[in-house]
């Protein structure tokens, strides 16, 4: 082999820029010419020399400041505050002052916090309302701003699958004072449209609860008892901003309770009411 | 933060006018050019100023980058032309100058390195086994020293080192199989390995 062409290939193998197979036919040849095996052991124990003791060298810092400074290029923001000594301390005593009046002020809030508790009130039944509604029968404080008693009426999906509406207004107060079956003595007073207003509240609380009762039923199994609390529920407040609802699990309680024509029935009724809703229950019994 | 971008693509951004790119590749490189250049010249404040010029070249010839090549290929073809045309202009001497620096009494470096009588002690440390390489090292001409340090130092490829110098592949194998031979000889003659084996002792 050519002598030239020889250390070329001695400095790709010394290099590792020759391929496995190349590496291998070469270590062979290495075995066979003992002068070039010689180089490549010294030039081996002279790079690692020069790797252990030639080390390179680190730009010093100031160089990269220089050269910014020379282009205009803008130094960063938070290397005002790590240069230096002064400036890192002065740093670190704002940053600890900032933690410190941060916690402080955390600690006060949390001392002052008013803790607010929700409290489920529960539904209020009518034995409740009577009493609540007596204390208006003092002139003293009917003559004050009407008190709002407030009931909470949590919206949620009692039935899955149904899509949610928005209930109906409600197009006639008629009667709701008795339909209500507050008594009369309720009405001494306070103001026809508060009463009306309280009435409507109430009917929204019972039936919900009357609502929730019918769900557990459901979910228990007991078909036949569920759908006779919602007709119930129904028949007892018209009003009951979920009573679409509550019609339709109501057929659908009839039908797994096995009372199929009593639910057909009803869902004609629906259809007056809510074709939507109506349709669903008829696709759903396949109808 | 993020994903680490290539120098390519940061180089590409640069030219789109995103400068903290720049500073970027500048924070990436500055420690490798600086080691090519300060070895290559041999003098720290030479190579600090070769070391501003090259940069600034670069960032005022950033147009001229194009984005199919290697970023670190052209930074060296830059850097490289700086420092030969410095080192030609201005014939750099080593700082730690071999002829001495003035004091009489102060044994001459190169008068030790020729000598058979090498006084153990006079090399123990790391810091003049250093001297002894750099020394070797300036003893090579520049294109076999170019060749060796951006094998060596910079870790570039053969064919890579060609693009850099501008010479075949064939050239840059044969400076450097040059380059090798001439530090061996040098380092022979000066009993490095005795030196070596004392220190370690």
């Amino acid at each position: 082999m050519d002598p030239k062409e020889s250390q070329e290939r001695l400095l790709d193998y010394l290099y590792g820029e020759m391929s496995p197979l190349d590496r291998h036919s070469f270590k062979k040849e290495l075995e066979e010419n003992p002068d070039d095996k010689g180089d490549l052991v010294n030039f081996l124990q002279l790079r690692q020399m020069v790797t252990e003791h030639l080390p390179n060298q680190k730009a010093p810092k100031h160089l990269t400041k220089k050269l910014f400074a020379e282009l205009g290029i803008r130094r960063p923001w938070y290397e005002f505050f790590t240069t230096g000594f002064i400036r890192p301390a002065l740093t670190g005593a704002m940053v600890v002052a900032l933690t410190l009046g941060v916690a402080y002020q955390v600690s006060r809030y949390q001392d002052h916090k008013e803790v607010v508790v929700k409290r489920d009130l529960p539904a209020p039944t009518l034995a409740r309302i009577n009493p609540t509604l007596r204390k208006y029968d003092n002139m003293f404080l009917a003559n004050r701003a009407p008190v709002q008693p407030i009931l909470r009426v949590p919206v949620r999906r009692v039935s899955p699958g149904f899509q949610s509406y928005q209930p109906r207004s409600l197009v006639s107060l008629a009667g709701l004072g008795q339909s209500a079956n507050l008594g009369p003595q309720a009405s001494v007073g306070i103001p026809e449209p508060e009463i009306e207003k309280l009435e409507i509240q109430a009917q929204q609380a019972v039936g919900q609860f009357m609502h929730r009762q019918a769900i557990r039923m459901r979910a228990m199994g007991e078909f036949k008892a569920a759908a006779d609390h919602l007709g119930h529920l129904i028949k007892t407040y018209p009003f009951y901003p979920l009573k679409l609802e509550a019609m339709a699990q109501r057929i659908d309680c009839l039908f797994k309770a096995g009372e199929g024509e009593l639910a057909r029935a009803e869902i004609k009724i629906l259809k007056n009411l809510s074709p939507n809703l109506a349709f669903l229950m008829e696709r759903r019994w396949g109808q | 933060m993020g994903i680490r971008r290539s120098d390519e693509e940061m180089m590409v951004a640069f030219q789109e006018g995103d400068v903290s790119s720049f500073e970027e590749l500048v924070k990436r490189h500055r420690h490798g050019v600086y080691n090519f250049i300060f070895r290559f010249l041999g003098n720290r404040e030479t190579a600090e100023e070769v070391f501003q010029e090259a940069f600034i070249k670069i960032h005022r010839a950033s147009q001229s980058y194009a984005p199919n090549g290697k970023f670190t290929t052209w930074l060296y073809t830059i850097v490289r032309n700086q420092c030969v045309d410095t080192f030609r202009r201005q014939k750099i001497r080593h700082a730690i100058s071999l002829d001495g620096n003035g004091k009489e009494d102060e044994t001459k470096l190169s008068d030790t390195l020729a000598s058979e009588d090498i006084p153990p002690d006079v090399l123990s440390s790391a810091r003049e086994i250093e001297q002894v390489l750099e020394h070797a090292l300036d003893k090579l001409n520049e294109d076999q020293k170019e060749v060796f340090l951006l094998r060596e130092k910079q870790g570039f490829k053969f064919e890579e080192i060609a693009d850099i110098t501008g010479v075949s592949v064939n050239t840059v194998k044969s400076r450097m199989r040059y380059a090798l031979e001439g530090l061996r000889r040098t380092l022979k003659q000066s009993r490095y390995r005795e030196l070596l084996e004392n220190r370690e002792k």
